[in-house]
C-alpha cells in the first residue's frame, strides 16, 4: 500500500466483512496531464508575478528618483540573480498570457472544452509558451552580442 | 409592522434589495472585471515588453525622455491600473479558495492594501517622470 491515507479507507460490509472504501480523488492520486499542470501553473505564475511586479515598480520608481538610484537598479537587474529572476518572470508571463487568452477563448465561445480537445490545445499552448520565451531571449542576447562588437 | 417588501414607502425595487446578498456577493462583477482587465492588459503588456527590450541598455536620460512622451506615459498608466486591479482580483480568488474566516478577511485586506500601495507608488513615479523637467530629475 503506497498511500498512507489508505489506512483510513478500511470499512465493513453490512455482514461484517472487511471492505476497502473507495478513495476520493485528491491531487496526489491524479495522473499529471498537460491541461492539469498548465492550470496549476497558471495560478502559480499569477501569484509569482504579483511578487515579481515589485521589480517593475522598483524600476520605474528608481527612474523617477534620479540617475544614481537608477544606476543602482541597473546593477540589480544586470546581476546574475536579477537576470535569473527576469528569466523566471518572462516564462511566467508568457504562460499566464497564453493560458489567459485560452481562458478568454473558452469563456467567449464555449468551445474546445472536451477532454481530448483540452489536452490537444494544452500541447499547442506549451509549444507557444516555449517559442515566445526562447524568441524573447534570442532577441535580448542578440542585442547584447551586437552591442559588444 | 408592515414587512418592507409590502411597504409602499420603500422605493427600492425587489431586485435592488437582493442584489449582492447571495453567497457570492458581487461574484459576477469580480469575474467580469478580471476578464476585462486581462483583455486590456494583453496588448499593453506586449507593448511594454517591446519597450523594455528597446530600453534594456538605455541610460537614465533615455528612460526619462521615453517616459515623458504622452503616448508612453498614458499607456504605462493604463497598464498599471489594469495590472494591479487584475492582480488584486486574482489573488483574492486564491485566498478565497484556500482560506476561511478571519484569516481570509485579513489576507484580502492585505492584498487590497498592497495592490493599492504599489499601484499608487507606480502612478506617482510615472507622474513625476512626466511632469518634472529632465535636468531636475
Amino acid at each position: 500500500m503506497s498511500d498512507i491515507r489508505a489506512t483510513f479507507y478500511e470499512g465493513h460490509n453490512s455482514d461484517g466483512a472487511l471492505k476497502k472504501r473507495p478513495m476520493s480523488p485528491h491531487l496526489q492520486v491524479y495522473k499529471p496531464i498537460p491541461s492539469m499542470i498548465l492550470s496549476i501553473l497558471n495560478r502559480v505564475t499569477g501569484a509569482a508575478m504579483a511578487f515579481g511586479s515589485t521589480l517593475v515598480v522598483a524600476w520605474l520608481f528608481s527612474a523617477a528618483q534620479g540617475p544614481k538610484p537608477f544606476k543602482k537598479m541597473q546593477g540589480i537587474t544586470r546581476h546574475f540573480i536579477g537576470q535569473t529572476v527576469i528569466f523566471g518572470f518572462s516564462i511566467s508571463f508568457f504562460l499566464h498570457f497564453i493560458r489567459g487568452i485560452r481562458h478568454l477563448i473558452w469563456d467567449s465561445t464555449g468551445k474546445r472544452l472536451q477532454k481530448d480537445e483540452i489536452n490537444q490545445d494544452s500541447v499547442i499552448d506549451i509549444a507557444a509558451i516555449l517559442t515566445l520565451t526562447c524568441g524573447l531571449w534570442a532577441l535580448i542576447i542578440g542585442k547584447r552580442l551586437r552591442n559588444k562588437k | 409592522m408592515i414587512p418592507s417588501h409590502q411597504n409602499p414607502r420603500v422605493m427600492r425595487s425587489h431586485l435592488g434589495r437582493v442584489r449582492c446578498l447571495g453567497v457570492g456577493h458581487n461574484a459576477f462583477e469580480h469575474w467580469w472585471t478580471e476578464r476585462l482587465c486581462a483583455t486590456g492588459m494583453a496588448p499593453l503588456s506586449i507593448w511594454f515588453i517591446i519597450q523594455l527590450l528597446r530600453l534594456s541598455d538605455a541610460e537614465h536620460k533615455d528612460v526619462v525622455y521615453w517616459a515623458k512622451k504622452p503616448i508612453n506615459s498614458v499607456l504605462l498608466l493604463a497598464l498599471v491600473l489594469l495590472t494591479f486591479n487584475h492582480m488584486r482580483l486574482g489573488l483574492s480568488v486564491i485566498t478565497e479558495d484556500y482560506t476561511r474566516g478571519k484569516i481570509r478577511m485579513a489576507l484580502n485586506l492585505l492584498i487590497k492594501g498592497c495592490a493599492l500601495f504599489m499601484g499608487l507608488l507606480t502612478i506617482s513615479s510615472i507622474l513625476k517622470l512626466m511632469l518634472t523637467s529632465p535636468n531636475k530629475l
